[in-house]
């Protein structure tokens, strides 16, 4: 029996009720949100062929955890999720999502494209957008609206429902293709740059959501960034990738105090100390 | 003043530029027929005339109805060929890579240069008219139809792999309502081929429909009529395409 058909019942209950804290995971199995990435290597076929992108990667994520990958332009940032969701078989090594092991997109997990334009549906409006991740999970009719709209209040999108994508700001259609992605309640939520193109206050303002979001659904999330202030300021733990081929040089416990705030927590002495220790690695890549 | 009357005078403006196009036309023409420009062809004022006769002739009628069904006959096998071919090609790149390069080779071919062919094979009749329409109007419908659904294929790729559609759900949730606009595109660029192809047809060798009273006009050295009836195909041919043009604004989402 597949998480998202279970969960979703739960998502939908807290909304009729008008309760918006956590949703109880309580009854999720063992290893629900987890991932365990050991020895993973790959290379895209075709193109210098033996030369991988990424080799012996090795990392794992805590379920409920938040975290951020940085790594250099062209490193395998995206490739690393591709494989993560099964987009894309490891040549060597093993994935797990959820403690078991990927082969194909798993059932109940989220992706967020850096380009909303390959997500949305542009003949479809937003609340019939959000609706389309539920159709594809079998969640029935009668509930889907109440989902969808559920979903669209999460990420601060109340009253765009009838608007097309065309119709909507860079920022909103990411926001509403955070709200497709959050609608079937996923326990894995993906993320390949999804703030990239926005200017700095809305990304401040997503950024925001995203932690809110996170926190009351219980989600594992990782987000691939190139920004390191960003990195710091959502994450648990930051993963420093280099190039040629990708594998793993840092990780950094971030332990700053959460709720977190965009003015208080970015003006901490532990912020600014950790972005100067990343930046320090970085740039010797 | 609101929207739809602010639209609605433009729409009027616009026809009457467009009437005065027609009336300069017919100025030029008039003029040239008079200063002995050019020879052999009637002057606006015989052919209105002739034009008038034949609109209260039912002949005209009976001939339209008949061209104008052929044509939609021709236009709707065409698109639900077209729409098959177009989905499986646009879907996947195997039969892409199968049928490719056969449809690259064939739409090549004038329809005109099968006129023969589909003589000797079906006869002087309305089926001949029809295959030869068809033929026509399949390419239009078919090359939008095929690109239309392959770019959604690249696009949504990724997207429809997370979602876990199975290949009908993507049909029917994607590829169709995503390739509708072009597919109607298509349907109106084929019909115009269609209708053409259908009055030719008639013209050479089925005793029927605009292309045969244009020719038998012709013949019978009526050149007023036959003027009357290039100017009518001609008016039938805009009015098509208007009607069609509405409809796909109708349809289209983007
Ligand atoms: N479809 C593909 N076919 C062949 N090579 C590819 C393909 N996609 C990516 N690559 C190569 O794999 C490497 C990693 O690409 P990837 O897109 O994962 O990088 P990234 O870290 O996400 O970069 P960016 O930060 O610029 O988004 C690059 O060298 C790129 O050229
Ligand atoms: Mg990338």
């Amino acid at each position: 029996m597949s998480m998202r058909t279970r969960l979703a019942p739960a998502l939908a209950d807290t909304h009729l009720d008008g309760e918006t804290k956590v949703t109880d995971r309580s009854a999720a199995p063992e290893g629900t949100g987890s991932i365990k990435v050991s020895g993973v290597g790959y290379g895209y076929p075709g193109v210098r062929t033996g030369q991988r992108v990424i080799d012996d990667l090795e990392f794992s994520v805590r379920p409920g955890e938040f975290v951020c990958i940085v790594g250099p332009s062209g490193c395998g940032k995206t490739t690393l999720l591709k494989l993560l969701s099964g987009l894309i078989a490891p040549e060597a090594g093993s994935i797990l999502v959820n403690d078991e092991a990927v082969s194909g997109p798993p059932e109940n997990l989220g992706f967020v494209f850096q380009d909303h334009g390959r997500a949305l549906l542009p003949w479809r409006n937003a609340v019939r957008n959000v609706e389309f991740s539920l159709e594809a999970a079998r969640v029935p009719r009668r509930r889907r609206k109440d989902m969808a709209r559920d979903a669209l209040r999460r990420v601060h999108l109340p009253d765009v429902e009838n608007l097309y994508p065309a119709q909507m700001s860079g920022g909103m259609q990411q926001r509403l293709q955070i709200a497709r992605a959050l609608a079937a309640t996923p326990s894995v939520l993906l993320m390949d740059e999804p703030f990239a193109a926005l200017d700095a206050l809305t990304r401040f303002a997503l950024e925001d959501a995203l932690l809110e979001v996170w926190q009351e659904l219980g989600l594992t999330v990782v987000f691939v960034t190139h920004d390191l202030d960003e990195a710091i300021y959502l994450a648990d733990r930051v993963i420093v990738l280099r190039r040629g081929p990708a594998h793993v040089v840092r990780e950094v416990r971030v332990d700053l105090e959460r709720p977190r705030d965009q003015g208080r927590t970015r003006a901490e002495k532990d912020f600014v100390a950790l972005r100067y220790e990343l930046f320090e690695t970085i740039r010797t890549l | 003043m609101s929207r739809t009357a602010s639209g609605l005078t433009a729409a009027i403006r616009s026809s009457l530029l467009g009437l005065v196009g027609v009336a300069g036309l017919t100025a030029v023409w008039a003029g040239a027929v008079a200063g002995g420009l050019i020879d052999g062809v009637p002057s606006p004022a015989e052919v209105f005339p002739a034009l008038t006769d034949q609109l209260q002739a039912s002949e005209l009628w009976r001939a339209t109805g008949h061209t104008l069904g052929m044509t939609a006959a021709a236009t709707a096998i065409a698109t639900v060929v077209a729409v098959l071919l177009g989905t499986a090609v646009g879907m996947s790149a195997a039969m892409d890579r199968l049928l490719g390069s056969t449809i690259n080779t064939l739409r090549f071919v004038p329809p005109v240069a099968l006129i023969p062919v589909v003589l000797l094979l079906m006869g002087f009749g309305p089926g001949s008219e029809i295959a030869v329409g068809a033929f026509a109007a399949l390419w239009p419908v078919l090359l939008n139809v095929a690109s239309a659904t392959s770019d959604l294929r690249h696009r949504f790729e990724d997207m429809t792999k997370i979602e876990r559609l199975n290949p009908v759900r993507k049909l029917v949730t994607v590829y169709v309502p995503g390739a509708l606009p072009a597919t109607i595109t298509g349907v109106r660029l084929a019909a115009a081929l269609a209708l053409i192809l259908v009055v030719a047809i008639e013209m050479l060798a089925v005793p029927q429909g605009l292309g045969h009273q244009l020719r038998f006009a012709g013949d019978a050295l009526q050149l007023p009529t036959m003027y009357a009836y290039i100017l009518w195909t001609g008016v039938v041919g805009l009015l098509l395409n208007t009607v069609l043009l509405a409809g796909e604004r109708r349809l289209r989402w983007t």
